[in-house]
């Protein structure tokens, strides 16, 4: 909700700037840098976690390897320390959706603001107006009817 | 002190078990390797979205982003797949050992040596 807030705010200001210089309010400059600075303020703490998470991750397997070897083997520790490379992993997965979706957002984003037709307009089919009315079955050439083999 | 029984620890694991950790804990390091490889690129991917201006880049670079975090994704998964696999089998383990009487198996068992 806060890098919404950001980004409100980062479009008030653009549209500011833009109105006071007499520009159109929404450019395509002004698009994409807004929403750039919003995938870097995402990303950002995203990338950092999933840092954070994998190294967590190194440190938990090397005590598993470390725990394997002991004598007496410390069962509920081994456990402990493979169920938190479980989760840290669970963790890596959930935080990489994240930053995919924020990507995904963007792209089609960009889809839309690039002077193009919206996507769903896009991919409608043009309707082609015939230049002569179509021939009744009745007035076409004898000859040509049947089409089968004689 | 031939012909006496006497008490020894029983090995705590076999080469194959010690290999199967050594091959886990190393895939994971090797993947946690490469998820921090990935996490640059992602890094400097961004970096180039930050600063592309024109619709067809930005296309591109987004599309990148994309696969490097499904690959960050899968290297996730397999590490936690592994893991999971390596509980299932030393539960496994320790059924057999428990079924066994307790001398074969992991830990804790005592075997008798001549």
């Amino acid at each position: 909700m806060v890098v919404s807030g950001e980004v409100a705010a980062i479009g008030a200001e653009g549209d500011q700037d833009q109105q006071s210089a007499g520009l159109p309010t929404e450019s395509r400059e002004w698009y994409f840098r807004v929403s750039a600075e919003y995938s870097s303020l995402l990303v950002g703490s995203e990338l950092e976690r999933i840092f954070q998470y994998t190294a967590n991750v190194d440190t938990h397997a090397h005590n598993l390897g470390i725990l394997w070897m002991t004598e007496p083997f410390p069962q509920d520790l081994f456990i402990q320390e493979a169920v938190s490379i479980i989760e840290q992993s669970d963790a890596i997965e959930d935080n990489v959706a994240t930053l995919k979706n924020t990507v995904v957002r963007f792209m089609h984003a960009g889809k839309s603001d690039n002077g193009k037709m919206p996507r769903s307009r896009r991919g409608r089919r043009r309707i082609v107006r015939r230049r002569s009315a179509p021939v009744h079955p009745k007035d076409q050439d004898p000859g040509q009817q049947g089409g089968g083999m004689p | 002190m031939s012909g006496d029984l006497v008490p020894v620890p029983a090995p705590a694991h076999d080469g194959n078990e010690i290999a199967v950790i050594l091959m886990v804990t190393g895939m994971i390091e090797y993947r946690n390797r490469m998820i921090a490889t990935f996490l640059d690129r992602f890094e400097q991917g961004s970096d180039r979205l930050h600063q592309e201006r024109r619709p067809r880049g930005f296309k591109k670079h987004s599309e990148e982003l994309i696969r490097v975090a499904d690959r960050i994704h899968e290297l996730a998964q397999d590490n936690a797949y592994d893991v999971r696999n390596l509980m299932v089998h030393f539960d496994r383990q320790r059924e057999l050992g428990d079924s066994d009487g307790g001398n074969t198996g992991h830990h804790g068992a005592v075997s008798y040596i001549q």
